[in-house]
């Protein structure tokens, strides 16, 4: 069933030249058999809530690169993973097995771990005004010892 | 009996979807920081939540429904920890607020001590 899935992405790799148009009709041919047993509308959500999912994923990414401050990084680095939880979810509905859950799991404790440690790490930047990376945490120094008196 | 619940899963799954959208649409049009937490944290929780009863709605009540309800629960807790956490950092590293703020008490009451 997991070959069934990615075997379209291989073959499409390997015809580098060929367009889009002419590998697609394959690809969605190779994709049916796993969608059959499915209601047409779910099959229909399946598909929207991938495609909105990597629109989403795309944001993050912009969110991430442009970010002004560190700690907009660092949201945008959370939201990634929530989205990457969503599509394993999606996933799993979408193969009708529970394979990849533990996955979803993974990836959340993964993603709270990581905020949380950026977060101590911004506060203990933010506290240690002669750290070099002060910058990167958008601090400046006049206003840190404005609030500290 | 099948059909209905790929129903109720396809309504769930376009709920989690709406949520997750606004949310990746907040983390770009907010104008600050905080704003940003705002937006991306509390929808992301309630998206999850309907991409999980989307699951366990399709697959049936059994020990994927554990373990979606232990995702639910865990991103219950884990997700307005973190954030809360990133606020603070936020506010310890004095992150720039947005031009048109009103009112900003936490600056107001951290003077004043």
């Amino acid at each position: 069933m997991i070959a069934n899935l990615f075997a379209p992405l291989l073959a499409t790799a390997g015809h580098g030249a060929q367009t889009l148009s002419q590998t697609l009709p394959q690809t969605l041919h190779a994709v049916e058999p796993t969608v059959a047993g499915m209601h047409p509308v779910l099959a229909a959500c399946v598909t929207l809530a991938i495609a909105g999912l990597c629109l989403g994923l795309a944001l993050c990414l912009y969110r991430l690169v442009r970010g002004p401050s560190l700690t907009d990084r660092v949201l945008a680095a959370d939201l990634l993973s929530l989205h990457v939880v969503g599509l394993v979810v999606v996933l799993t509905v979408y193969l009708r097995s529970a394979v990849f859950f533990d996955a979803a799991l993974a990836v959340g404790i993964l993603g709270f771990v990581s905020t949380v440690g950026f977060a101590q790490y911004i506060h203990a930047v933010a506290g240690n005004a002669e750290h070099p990376n002060q910058k990167a945490a958008g601090i400046s120094t006049a206003s840190v010892s404005g609030a500290s008196s | 009996m099948n059909t209905a619940f790929d129903l109720c899963a396809a309504a769930a799954l376009l709920v989690g979807l709406f949520f997750f959208v606004v949310g990746a649409v907040g983390i770009i049009r907010m104008p600050d920081a905080y704003h940003r937490l705002h937006a991306a944290t509390k929808s992301s929780t309630l998206g999850l939540m309907g991409l999980l009863l989307a699951a366990t709605l399709h697959l049936g009540v059994s020990e994927l429904g554990v373990k979606a309800l232990a995702v639910m629960l865990f991103l219950f807790v884990a997700n307005p920890i973190g954030s809360h956490l990133l606020a603070k950092a936020a506010l310890k590293a004095q992150t720039p607020l947005w031009a048109g703020t009103l009112s900003d008490e936490h600056h107001e009451d951290s003077a004043s001590e």
